[in-house]
């Protein structure tokens, strides 16, 4: 039957053409199969939370918090009352009307921004009337929300990354995201940022999804952001904020044994929400171009300034250990010291005053410390050994050095060695008595406020000191700077006289406004001589006001440095600061409400515009 | 009759692959209506699994009770229901609803008829008359009975304009192998449509350099092994060819639609498309070739479950095999197709009734061309045509079709050792 075999026959052929052609297909075909280059399969980044921002007692600091940025699909766009809708959403109408051209003109049917971020009650109110507006509309965003307005310059702010950042090689952000700026939220940005992972997803053909892919094997997972802990108290960060209103200045208050920095306030300052919301960067421009107050300028982190008398606690104690004076050497004030033929120092001890080293402090004696300084200077020839010595000592407390915390922002200070001097003077051309300011803590010195309290916190260690540090945990894991303990090179038996010097100072010294009831605070006052260049001439401004100090004299839980520009005396401004931040941190409490009402209350505004107002004006009032 | 006896003689096997391709269609068709959204849907009662359940159950009863009907009074009533199924594809154009650019469905109510599928069973049993009536002398007139008979439901399909309905009535002709069609003929029709793809593929010039090539390096081998070809039969092959390639871009112009022109074209890969159909056969392929060896797994399919591929449940349900079930699955199916169609060939061979042999062999020739020619077009070998998979794809008409094919096909095999040859009343079996 030839039909029945010619039909077999085709039917085998038909069947093995199938069947090879499928096994060429499905088996040893020469497609890449990856799923990932195909439609088939979606991919989403999948962004962790920013982390969250606690305090030293696990109050929240800083979160995440909705804003809504208004955009605009100009296609849609009807005829509307431009002018009420610009005035709800806080700008123009000129503004309105440019941004909208400038969205018609990037595309009439793509989104464009019309305001970055809204303000929350803008939003509110929009939200409800937006449907008069038809093309406009609300987007969600994430930004952060700041529970505390008093650690601005701690933590710094965010904002969206810019279009450099977003094009740089290995970027791992993405359009829209936050980026730390400054202050802690730059320091732990990959902390706080996470990592973004990647999702991929099965979709159908209109791209919807339809279930994950593979079982998430091929996702990258989340790095969940991390969560900081922050050795700030948010209660005494608050409280010297505060008492700091209208003042220019630096508070920072430091846990002496661990080295943990408990407030850091430095005024004036940013607001961070202001800058994050920031539209056009008219808020960033108008902090930046204020080149009188600088409020991006740390004042507690990068103001260099002479630490006045305060610095005779670490002359005094180098004296000690270089055997210079001893606890029991007594020097003669008479009203000052003349150091030089025709040059003479003054000192407000009454005439003949025989002071000790306990004494010299605790009444901030300058001539006894002329003394010591130039003995110090004196004793070896040529002076650059002993300034070298001298500079050595002080270097070991930590002053002129960055102190490698963990802020993006600070300065070195400034001590001088002997190199430096014969750079000036030239070799053998110069003595004790050609740097004596340095002897009080003028001259060549600059100090930023938190070497000036990490200073204190050695001496009221007797010798020792943990780097200052803002992070006490990330996630759950504390951080390592308990580890890095430092040992000045003073004996730590020569702490005591000063220390009771110290403590005599707020006792029965010159600063006895400091003094707390049941607390012995030791603390060391400062008026420091300052002076600009005006219209081209060194002109003299009001003493800055300084006080450190710590408190309890034995087991102390707080050393805390006060530095009020332009405040005259210590006792005026910096030494009730400090004293009342120590009686709130050991306490929780505050006695002396008519000191706290004048310190909240004090402003330093009218000595701060005299300089500017172009006419002559008196200083220290 | 022992209940061994019944058995040995029924065709257990091509029933238990009709009942299996079943069983898969029905966990095809679930995992095409089967969401990951909503799983629940697929068990409501207007899903598409619901409806092709209850087409199947339904083809069930009607098959059962068609393979009760005697052979006889198919022979007499085929040229009644032959013009019947005529009339009704030529009421289609009148009463015909136009579903996807072609006019060839009746509505009633919420089912769909069409007779392009009943005219695939009429015109295999007028075939099958006709040769039967002519056992004695099969005349070149009866040829041409034969063709006119093929000829006139295909071109009213064509007019539908129903292509690949059409196409599977050419494989009809090969019944005629062996009278009027020989082996000679079949391969020169073959030999055109190769000459007709190259010149369109590769243009007239380059076609004839290639095929004047061929030719003459064939001749050169012959030769080598000593056959000697005619001049005359040589140089007709040549100049038939250049006439072929010369005319080919001309008839393809004129003869076909342009959307025609248009999945030709993408076939042949004249023509990047990736929209309509060439869409629609990268996704099939890029579905099939997914499944690899042991497939995706069932109910996991991304482009089945993605709803990728358009018409899958239709004329693309190979793909939900092939891309859930991997190659192992496509063998199963190709392997099933193969051994129904080769078992009803070889039993349709026995057959001393030209009747009956004849309308099995038809059968036969319309299931490999649907198989072929459906398979094919989802792997992307023969061009996009519309025509559904037997027993694999959504729809009634067809299901209905080659079930009554079935049917009839099992009741002939059945009765084929206790009736005389048709012509002579066989007695009734009930079984």
């Amino acid at each position: 039957m030839t039909d029945k075999r010619f039909l077999i026959a085709i039917t085998v052929i038909a069947s093995i053409v199938l069947i090879s052609t499928l096994f060429n297909i499905q088996i040893i075909n020469s497609w890449e199969l990856n799923y990932m280059n195909r439609v088939i399969v979606g991919m989403e980044e999948v962004k962790p939370e920013r982390g969250e921002i606690y305090d030293r007692n696990q109050h929240l600091l800083v979160t995440n918090k909705v804003v809504y940025g208004l955009m605009l699909v100009p296609n849609d766009l009807e005829k509307f009352d431009t002018l009420k809708f610009a005035r709800s959403i806080g700008i123009g109408k000129a503004d309105l009307k440019d941004q909208i051209q400038r969205a018609i003109e990037y595309s009439p049917f793509l989104s464009s921004e019309i305001r970055t971020t809204l303000s929350d009650s803008a939003s509110l109110a929009l939200n409800e009337k937006l449907w008069k507006y038809p093309g406009f509309y609300l987007e969600k965003k994430l930004a952060r929300d700041y529970k505390t307005t008093a650690a601005y310059g701690l933590l710094g702010y965010t904002n969206e990354v810019s279009q450099i950042e977003l094009n740089q090689k290995d970027s791992r952000y993405s359009l829209r995201e936050h980026i730390g700026r400054s202050g802690i939220e730059k320091q732990y940005e990959s902390q706080l940022k996470g990592d973004k992972g990647l999702r991929y997803f099965l979709v159908d053909k209109f791209n919807r999804e339809i279930s994950s892919y593979g079982d998430g094997e091929f996702d990258i997972p989340i790095k969940k952001a991390e969560n900081l802990t922050l050795t700030i108290d948010k209660n005494l960060q608050q409280y010297g904020f505060d008492l700091m209103n209208n003042k220019r200045g630096a508070v920072v208050a430091i846990e002496p044994r661990s080295g943990e920095v408990l407030a850091l306030v430095s005024r004036p300052g940013f607001d961070s929400d202001s800058l994050q919301r920031s539209n056009d960067g008219k808020y960033f421009n108008s902090l930046y171009k204020d080149t009188v107050n600088r409020p991006f300028y740390n004042r507690a982190l990068q103001a260099e300034y002479a630490p006045g008398s305060t610095f005779k606690v670490l002359n005094a104690l180098i004296g000690l250990h270089e055997n210079i004076v001893t606890p029991q050497t007594i020097y003669t004030c008479n009203l000052g010291y003349q150091y030089a033929p025709n040059n003479h120092m003054g000192c407000r001890c009454p005439l003949g005053t025989r002071n000790n080293i306990t004494q010299s402090i605790s009444k901030s004696c300058n001539s006894y410390h002329a003394q010591l300084y130039t003995k110090l200077i004196d004793s070896e020839s040529p002076p650059e050994i002993t300034v070298n010595k001298w500079n050595n000592h002080v270097m070991s407390f930590g002053v002129g050095d960055y102190l490698n915390y963990d802020l993006p922002q600070g300065s070195s200070g400034f001590i001088p060695d002997g190199e430096y001097y014969s750079r000036i003077y030239g070799h053998f051309y110069w003595g004790g008595s050609s740097i004596i300011s340095n002897a009080i803590g003028q001259g060549e010195i600059l100090i930023t406020p938190i070497q000036l309290a990490n200073l204190t916190a050695a001496v009221a260690n007797r010798g020792f000191f943990y780097k200052p540090h803002f992070v006490k945990k990330i996630g759950q894991s504390p951080t390592r700077y308990k580890d890095l303990k430092q040992i000045t090179t003073i004996d730590s038996i020569h702490f005591e006289p000063v220390i009771e010097g110290m403590c005599q100072t707020v006792s029965n010294g010159s600063t006895r406004i400091a003094r707390i009831h049941s607390i012995d605070v030791c603390g060391k006052s400062g008026t420091v001589e300052n002076f600009i260049s005006l219209n081209g001439k060194k002109t003299q401004l009001t003493d800055h006001s300084v006080f450190v100090g710590f408190a309890p004299k034995d087991n102390p839980k707080i050393a805390i440095a006060v530095y009020v520009e332009n405040g005259y005396w210590s006792t005026r401004w910096a030494a009730p600061i400090a004293s009342l931040m120590i009686e709130k941190y050991l306490t929780g409490q505050t006695q002396r409400k008519y000191l706290e009402n004048r310190m909240l209350r004090g402003s330093l505004v009218a000595e701060y515009q005299k300089p500017l107002l172009g006419t002559d004006f008196l200083i220290n009032q | 009759m022992s209940i061994a006896y019944r058995l040995y003689r029924f065709d257990l096997i091509s029933l238990f692959i009709y009942l299996s391709l079943l069983i898969i269609s029905l966990f095809m068709i679930y995992s095409v209506t089967y969401d990951k959204t909503f799983p629940d849907d697929v068990m409501s009662y207007d899903s598409l699994f619901y409806k092709h359940l209850f087409s199947i159950l339904s083809c069930l009863l009607v098959g059962s009770s068609i393979y009760l009907l005697r052979t006889n009074f198919l022979l007499g009533y085929s040229i009644v229901v032959y013009i019947v199924v005529i009339g009704l594809l030529l009421g289609l154009f009148v009463f015909g609803q136009r579903i996807g650019g072609s006019q060839s469905w009746y509505r009633l109510g919420n089912i769909g008829i069409q007779p392009s599928e009943l005219a695939k069973f009429t015109t295999a049993l007028l075939v099958a008359k006709v040769f039967h009536e002519n056992i004695r002398s099969f005349k070149r007139k009866n040829v041409i009975w034969v063709m006119v008979v093929i000829a006139l439901p295909m071109v009213l399909i064509l007019l539908q304009p129903d292509y690949g309905t059409a196409i599977t009535f050419l494989f009809l002709s090969f019944l005629l192998y062996g009278r009027g069609l020989n082996f000679f003929s079949f391969m020169s029709g073959l030999y055109v449509i190769i000459l007709f793809m190259m010149s369109l593929i590769f243009g007239p010039l380059r076609s004839i350099l290639t095929i004047l090539l061929l030719i003459y390096l064939t001749y050169f081998v012959l030769r080598m092994c000593k056959i000697k070809w005619s001049k005359t039969l040589l140089i007709l092959i040549i100049s038939c060819s250049l006439g072929i390639i010369l005319i080919s871009g001309f008839v393809y112009q004129n003869a076909f639609e342009p959307h025609h022109r248009n999945r030709i074209e993408v076939f042949l890969g004249l023509k990047e498309d990736n929209q309509n159909i060439g869409y629609q056969l990268r996704q099939s392929k890029m579905a099939i070739e997914d499944g690899r060896l042991l497939g995706t797994g069932f109910l996991n399919g991304p482009r089945t479950l993605g709803n990728f591929i358009p018409e899958q449940h239709n004329d693309y349900i190979f793909t939900a095999v092939a891309e859930q079930w991997g190659f192992l699955g496509s063998i199963l199916v190709v392997g099933l197709y193969t051994l129904l169609i080769y078992r009803i060939i070889s039993r349709a061979s026995l057959h001393r009734s030209r009747f009956e042999r004849t309308f099995s062999y038809g059968f036969a020739c319309f299931l490999l061309a649907h198989f072929f020619i459906n398979i094919g077009m989802n792997i992307g070998i023969v061009p996009t045509v519309g025509i559904p998979l037997p027993y694999l794809s959504y729809g009634g008409s067809n299901l209905m079709t080659f079930t009554l094919f079935l049917a009839i096909y099992l009741s002939m095999d059945y009765r084929r050792l206790s009736v005389e040859p048709s012509g002579t009343l066989p007695r009734f079996h009930p079984v």
